[in-house]
């Protein structure tokens, strides 16, 4: 066997594996579910755990919004004009507007999700502005303080969210 | 009864002042003033309500010191007046900072809003005043 043919075996069987890990994390989480069905929990434990996907997902979005922040700060330069993206262009925003006709959108939980995660746009925005328009460090340190209570409240308000969503299951499955 | 001329601001607006914590002007950039249409040295010292509005309710700014004295960032749509009487809508974020004595000040940034939410934030502060 050639390099190449070695190569493409090592490819095919690296895809395969990893499809296998999805498929393996697929089972576990279904498997998960299945237990916590079953299981006689006090409902507000049951309410936190009653989506398992929806645990990954939150969890993703969570760390994206981490992410989001620290990509733009990393570009900052003195002089440099940098376009942060909108609160319907990042991975959060796309997952909002996606979801906007389910259940859990219809409710006040929702809306402040939307309300808060476009602060942090702004937020972000406007730090990236300061530091190209060389404000001082204090300044920009206060705004920081301002992300950093805010990010904390879009998790809050995912968090929110997940268990309004979990109440919303619970009233569909006992009707 | 002249109409008061509008003043849009461009999508890359960045106007930016600070006050001291009795919303004493401090700083004010260069797009500030010229969106404003004051010079640099005619805002610095005075207060902030300078660029008042009379369309503005006073609820709207009872609600911005209340967030603001309490430690907190606020955010809102704003109609601001200009020098020549003319007007221009922002959306503000007001942020507290303490200078390097310690002082107590507030940071504002204005930008840019939609023309959606101008129209109906313009409705809204009518039925409040």
């Amino acid at each position: 066997m050639n390099s190449l043919d070695q190569a493409t075996q090592e490819n095919a069987s690296l895809a395969t594996n990893i499809s296998q890990m999805a498929k393996t994390t697929q089972d576990l989480s279904y498997q998960l579910q299945t237990v916590i069905d079953r299981t006689d929990f006090d409902d507000n434990a049951k309410k936190r755990v009653c989506d398992t996907n929806k645990i990954f997902d939150f969890a993703q979005l969570k760390a994206d919004h981490i992410n989001f922040k620290n990509s733009n700060f990393s570009q900052c330069e003195k002089g440099k004009k940098i376009k942060v993206k909108t609160c319907h262009e990042c991975n959060l925003g796309k997952w909002i507007d996606a979801n906007e006709n389910e259940d859990f959108a219809q409710t006040k939980e929702w809306e402040e999700l939307k309300d808060i995660h476009s602060k942090v746009h702004h937020i972000v925005q406007d730090i990236t502005d300061l530091y190209k328009d060389n404000y001082n460090n204090g300044q920009i340190i206060a705004v920081t303080e301002s992300l950093e209570i805010n990010i904390n409240k879009v998790f809050e308000a995912l968090d929110n969210l997940k268990e309004k969503n979990c109440d919303i299951q619970f009233d569909k499955k006992g009707a | 009864m002249a109409s008061s001329q509008e003043t849009v601001l461009n999508d890359e607006s960045f106007l930016v002042s600070e006050t001291d914590m009795n919303g004493i002007i401090l700083f004010a950039n260069k797009e500030f003033c010229e969106i404003a249409e004051y010079e640099e040295s005619e805002l610095i010292g005075k207060a902030h309500n300078i660029v008042r509005h009379k369309d503005m309710p006073k609820a709207a700014f009872k609600d911005l010191w209340d967030t603001i004295k309490a430690g907190g960032m606020w955010q809102g749509y704003v109609k601001n007046r200009t020098k020549s009487d003319g007007f221009y809508w922002v959306y503000a974020t007001v942020y507290p900072y303490k200078n390097e004595l310690g002082e107590q000040c507030y940071i504002s940034i204005r930008r840019k809003p939609s023309r959606e939410n101008i129209e109906k934030y313009t409705k809204l502060y009518q039925t409040m005043n």
